[in-house]
């Protein structure tokens, strides 16, 4: 399996050579069979070696590259749509370490490819039967500089009238220049942490996490800021710290923006319950911010998100996009300052196990849950998800790496921690029950 | 009456070998040449890119230059992507002639080059060749232990913190252009006001040619003078006569002092003088010696297969000749042996001490210009001072297991009646003129070379060389 849950992401020069890279670009050629493709970077060292293993593949086949050069994967996959492009490939691995790289794939609709896309893809790449053309059918390579229809379309999106104090940590990512410069725009004074651009991350590693976002929480506190705000490598997440330097959660992030953002909203079996507490229709998806887009999509949803800073405004386009979500939640605390927001939300107890699991034992030790779970109220998008009312918990197979997860909530830890055995009993017999 | 007898192309031509990509061979005389979307792909300019930074180690910086192919700038990501994933930096020079590329290394420090180009050959072939650090091109032993890396695909991977980094170089074709007016007497060229029509052929020198010339103070006229991978102009091999009809046509039309033709990449040059008729590269390369060894007593480097007028020019200069076997590699290895101070090839490409030591299409021109504004003379009145000969290529089959055997038969049957070199082949030599045979690298045959002054003895020693094979065949036998 090369494609993942949000694209191809692997260790450099150990799965993902120039060669991979030359045969991703030469298959998704073979598929689109001609017409022009927009080719954008994050800030990685290795960016530039994939980049122009698939320039080079992409004309080799005919394909016609529009290159972006370093650019945040929002603004590439908002491009894509707006330039007309048969698609758009953005070589990132968004918030993983730096000795990864990617490749993620979005349509003429600016949304990423779906599982059967990619799988499409991924069968020219395994059969090697790329499209190759003659010496005068060669692709042609341009240089593409639309950034500003981009910050025009989100800047005119949102409605900002009052003034904050900001600090930005981009990561050293490819968000760091446009993000201070979107939020200067629309009048508040910017502190930057980590905005020049450096594959090496140097100031912190590319994840938004509480604990990568020390400094951020400190900055924040000292200068006494409204808001913080940190994005992954490519800026298609952000999340906050509040005015009183508290790193927000993850779901009350998402649970903020879904109340502002309408009444039909998407999001992940993993999610908190507070979603179902805050809005009126809540539809969930599997793990991923595709399957997130396809829900969004399908149900011509309001907005949707994940717990991990991904969240998407179709209103816009559909890619989770961090530096729109920067601006939506800056018009958002005009209103009431984050952190009451963040208070008048309810605390849940959220408890996350794994267990090791080989890739290819799996898909049978979810079937052997399926057959043991005698639960009623069951969601299984994407394992398996209990309900009881007042908590949850749910059983599923990582996307990336070899481990099985338990994820539970409850409105008190005794709570969770009941519903945490229960899902461990229930994962114990089902390994048992395959050896 | 330069027009000698060669309707055939030059002996590059004739040996290069494009090398089989797939078939454990990958360089010809001219470095990977390939046909694209057959057998030159992006996957082989990866791993040849990878080759080269597993033979030179990580860390090291190779400029990457590249000519007007439809197909260039695809190598030259695929080249840059091999390049950084072993380690080592890119600086891209972006569109220009390959001697420029060797300028630029000697310019820029860097530890070897890259140029992507087939020169003359057709558009849908291009090529990979390599380059050391003092401009010169890699030696066919360093070819071969990129060969042995590249089949066995014994490469070394950079780790992300170790990956290389790409630069961009676009001002080096200006320097490079002031380089070359300071090597000649500006003020005497343009004083001349000569007018000179230029055809490119759509290939990389297609600037920097008439730019040079304009600052010289000629009135140039520009004949496929625009960058175009499809050469709408002509094929880019200027050695063929019938490729330069049009040139020819626009020397007379425009009474135009000097007409100048390029291949794809700009390494070499051929002349038209101002009646319209084509000279030889051999007499180009002769009198560019004329030109820069004046008053200099030095050396001269030339291949075998040179025409004697190199000989005539030599003695008028008071210069030493010095014979190599044939090949680019040959003559600039001979030239830095010796530090001689002129070296060439009878396709329009000389290499110039105190320069780059690789051929040169362009720094040649300046030269000429100079000698004709000096001496206040035409081009042809200078060629008019040295006699003229006739040539004939042909050839005859003959088994490759015999080759050696014959070559030594004619020697030992010859070596009394003839003055004999045998560096590249034989060739026998006498007050009529010379004959070379020589063995083909690639072909079963013998390749048969002569020149005299007159049709009728050209003939008489054409004849006479086909027979000195199939005799010395039969007498094996």
């Amino acid at each position: 399996m090369l494609f993942g849950t949000s694209g191809i992401r692997a260790i450099v020069n150990k799965r993902l050579t120039s060669n991979l890279a030359m045969n991703i670009s030469m298959a998704l050629a073979t598929y689109l069979h001609e017409g022009n493709i927009i080719l954008g970077r994050d800030t990685r060292t290795s960016g530039r070696m994939i980049e122009s293993a698939m320039v080079s593949g992409f004309l080799s086949s005919g394909i016609n590259v529009y290159s972006a050069g370093i650019i945040p994967t929002p603004t590439l996959a908002f491009l894509t749509k707006y330039l007309k492009m048969e698609a758009g490939v953005m070589v990132t691995a968004s918030h993983n370490p730096p000795e990864y790289n990617g490749v993620k794939l979005w349509d003429q609709k600016g949304m990423a490819y779906t599982p059967i896309m990619e799988r499409e893809i991924e069968e020219i790449i395994n059969q090697a039967n790329f499209k190759r053309v003659q010496w005068d059918k060669i692709g042609k390579e341009f240089r593409v500089d639309q950034t500003h229809k981009y910050i025009e379309t989100i800047l005119n999106s949102v409605d900002i009238e009052k003034k904050f104090e900001i600090v930005v940590d981009c990561a050293n990512g490819s968000g760091s220049k446009i993000t201070p410069y979107v939020i200067r725009s629309v009048g508040s004074s910017v502190v930057t942490l980590n905005c020049q651009k450096d594959g090496f991350f140097p100031g912190r590693a590319p994840e938004p996490t509480e604990k990568n976002l020390f400094q951020l929480i400190k900055m924040v506190k000292i200068l006494n800021s409204n808001l913080g705000l940190a994005h992954d490598g490519d800026a298609d997440r952000v999340v906050a710290v509040d005015d009183k330097g508290r790193f927000v959660p993850f779901d009350k992030l998402l649970a903020i923006y879904a109340m502002n953002e309408g009444k039909k909203i998407v999001t992940t079996v993993d999610a908190s319950m507070l979603l179902d507490e805050v809005c009126d229709t809540i539809i969930r998806t599997k793990v991923g911010d595709v399957a997130v887009a396809d829900g969004i999509l399908k149900n011509r949803a309001d907005f949707g998100g994940e717990p991990s800073g991904s969240f998407i405004f179709p209103s816009i386009h559909l890619a989770p996009d961090g530096i729109l979500a920067a601006l939506k939640l800056i018009e958002i605390i005009q209103k009431e300052k984050l952190s009451s927001l963040v208070d008048s939300l309810p605390n849940f107890v959220t408890i996350r196990e794994k267990f090791s699991c080989k890739e290819k034992d799996k898909k049978n030790i979810m079937d052997r849950v399926f057959e043991e779970s005698k639960y009623e109220d069951i969601l299984t998008i994407d394992g398996l998800r209990v309900n009881f009312g007042d908590s949850w918990f749910l059983i599923r197979p990582s996307g990336t790496e070899p481990y099985i997860r338990i994820t539970c909530e409850a409105k008190d830890e005794k709570k969770a921690k009941q519903r945490l055995e229960e899902g461990k009993t229930l994962l114990m017999k089902a390994m048992k029950t395959l050896k | 009456m330069k027009l000698s007898l060669i309707k055939s192309t030059s002996i590059d031509d004739i040996d290069n070998d494009c090398g089989e990509i797939m078939n454990g061979k990958l360089f010809g005389t001219f470095g990977t040449r390939g046909i694209i979307g057959r057998n030159l792909t992006p996957n082989v300019a990866t791993k040849l890119g990878l080759s080269l930074t597993t033979y030179l180690g990580k860390g090291k910086t190779i400029v990457i230059g590249y000519d007007t192919r439809t197909s260039s700038l695809m190598l030259e990501h695929a080249m840059i992507s091999g390049i950084i994933s072993g380690g080592c930096h890119v600086k891209r020079v972006g569109l220009i002639p390959t001697p420029v590329l060797s300028y630029t290394l000697t310019r820029l420090n860097a530890d070897a080059g890259v140029m992507i180009t087939a020169s003359h050959n057709p558009p849908q072939y291009n090529g990979i060749k390599f380059w050391n650090s003092d401009g010169s091109a890699f030696l066919p032993k360093q070819d071969r232990e990129i060969e042995k890396i590249f089949f066995n695909e014994d490469f070394t991977l950079a780790k992300w913190n170790e990956l290389g980094k790409t630069e961009e170089f676009l001002g080096i074709p200006r320097e490079y252009i002031d380089a070359i007016k300071k090597r000649v007497n500006m003020n005497t060229i343009k004083k001349a006001k000569f007018k000179v029509v230029v055809d490119a052929g759509n290939g990389a020198a297609s600037e920097i040619t008439p730019t040079l010339l304009r600052e010289l103070g000629c009135q140039v006229v520009e004949l496929n003078c625009k960058f175009d991978g499809f050469f709408p102009g002509r094929n880019p091999n200027p050695n063929e006569l019938e490729n330069l009809k049009n040139l020819i046509e626009h020397v007379k039309k425009f009474s135009a002092d000097l007409g100048l033709a390029h291949d794809g990449d700009g390494d070499r040059v051929i002349f038209i003088d101002e009646n319209g008729e084509y000279v030889t590269g051999d007499r180009s390369f002769a009198l560019s010696c004329f030109s820069f060894l004046e008053k200099k007593r030095g050396i001269i480097v030339a291949p075998v297969a040179t025409s004697t007028v190199i000989r005539d020019v030599a003695e008028r200069v008071s210069a030493k000749l010095i014979w190599t076997p044939i090949g680019e590699p040959s003559i600039v290895g001979k030239m830095k042996e010796l530090n001689a101070d002129i070296g060439g090839e009878e396709n329009g490409g000389v290499i110039f001490r105190d320069w780059v030591w690789a051929r040169e299409g362009i720094l040649t021109i300046a030269y000429i210009l100079e000698m004709m504004a000096k001496k206040r003379k035409t081009f042809s009145e200078l060629d008019n001072e040295f006699p003229t000969y006739r040539q004939i290529k042909t050839s005859v089959s003959c088994p490759d297991e015999k080759k050696s055997q014959v070559s030594k038969r004619i020697q030992e049957t010859f070596s009394d009646k003839y003055e004999i070199i045998t560096i590249d082949g034989v060739k026998l030599i006498n007050d009529d003129g010379w004959l070379l045979l020589r063995p083909s690298g690639t072909e079963p045959i013998f390749r048969v070379f002569a020149e005299a002054k007159t049709n009728k003895k050209l003939e008489e020693l054409k004849d006479f060389g086909l027979n000195i094979v199939k005799n010395a065949l039969s007498e094996l036998d």
